[in-house]
């Protein structure tokens, strides 16, 4: 992992597009502000992790049968 | 005269299935946790509905049970905010389509359907990606029982 120390206002450039900016410093927390193209996406990593392991086990679904079909929403 | 052509894709559940090609969806980013799948097509069956399958192209295969997320909760509403839906948001609504996707355990009365991350599907430019509503409130495991009765265990 690289590793930057920046200040309050100071920047990191990833590739050609992607400008991460130090905005705030608080008592353990630091606010980031991101400019990306807008195709690419920019998550809470936490949150992210939720849709990917949810998307796992989505993947693994049963197919449901017409019994299970008349019980479900529908 | 210009000829649709078709694909053979492999599926898990529905052995070999031919696919025109204008029906194939492109998800530049994959979707997360499969980054790596960028071509899907909807499979509809009869006697699967409401439910339908986002089927991946890509190997190794991959398919998701999905269903329309209005049919799932009633006033379900998603904002698409502007810088996550450059390929989406200029188009008019209507050709927008969402797909929740589901997940039915093997005890199906736990199954549920993804409200949070829906999938959206812009069907001139067959261009989809899954949203991350971050400030809905709705839930990654939405109960899709009808009632709550028999939802224990």
């Amino acid at each position: 992992m690289l590793v930057f120390t920046r200040r309050k206002g100071e920047s990191l450039i990833i590739g050609n597009e992607i400008e991460v900016t130090v905005l705030n410093l608080g008592s353990g927390n630091v606010k980031l502000g991101i400019s990306a193209p807008r195709h690419i996406s920019v998550h809470r990593q936490e949150v992210y992790e939720s849709i990917k392991s949810e998307n796992l086990a989505a993947s693994r679904s049963q197919i449901p049968g017409a019994e299970v079909l008349k019980k479900l929403l529908g | 005269m210009e000829e649709t052509r078709t694909l053979l894709i492999r599926t898990l559940s529905f052995g070999e299935i031919e696919v025109p090609e204008n029906r194939i969806l492109s998800f530049a980013e994959g979707l997360p946790g499969f980054p790596n799948h960028h071509r899907f097509v909807i499979l509809s069956f009869d006697d699967l509905k409401p439910f339908e399958y986002l089927q991946a192209l890509d190997e190794p295969p991959l398919a998701f049970l999905v269903i329309n997320p209005f049919l799932v909760l009633t006033g379900y509403r998603m904002e698409l905010s502007d810088p996550d839906s450059a390929d989406l948001v200029a188009a008019d609504p209507a050709e927008l389509t969402v797909y929740a996707v589901a997940n039915i355990p093997e005890d199906p009365s736990r199954a549920t359907v993804n409200l949070f991350a829906p999938i959206v599907v812009n069907e001139k430019n067959r261009k989809g990606r899954q949203f991350l509503l971050h400030d809905s409130g709705y839930s990654v495991k939405h109960p899709l029982l009808k009632s709550a009765e028999g939802s224990g265990g």
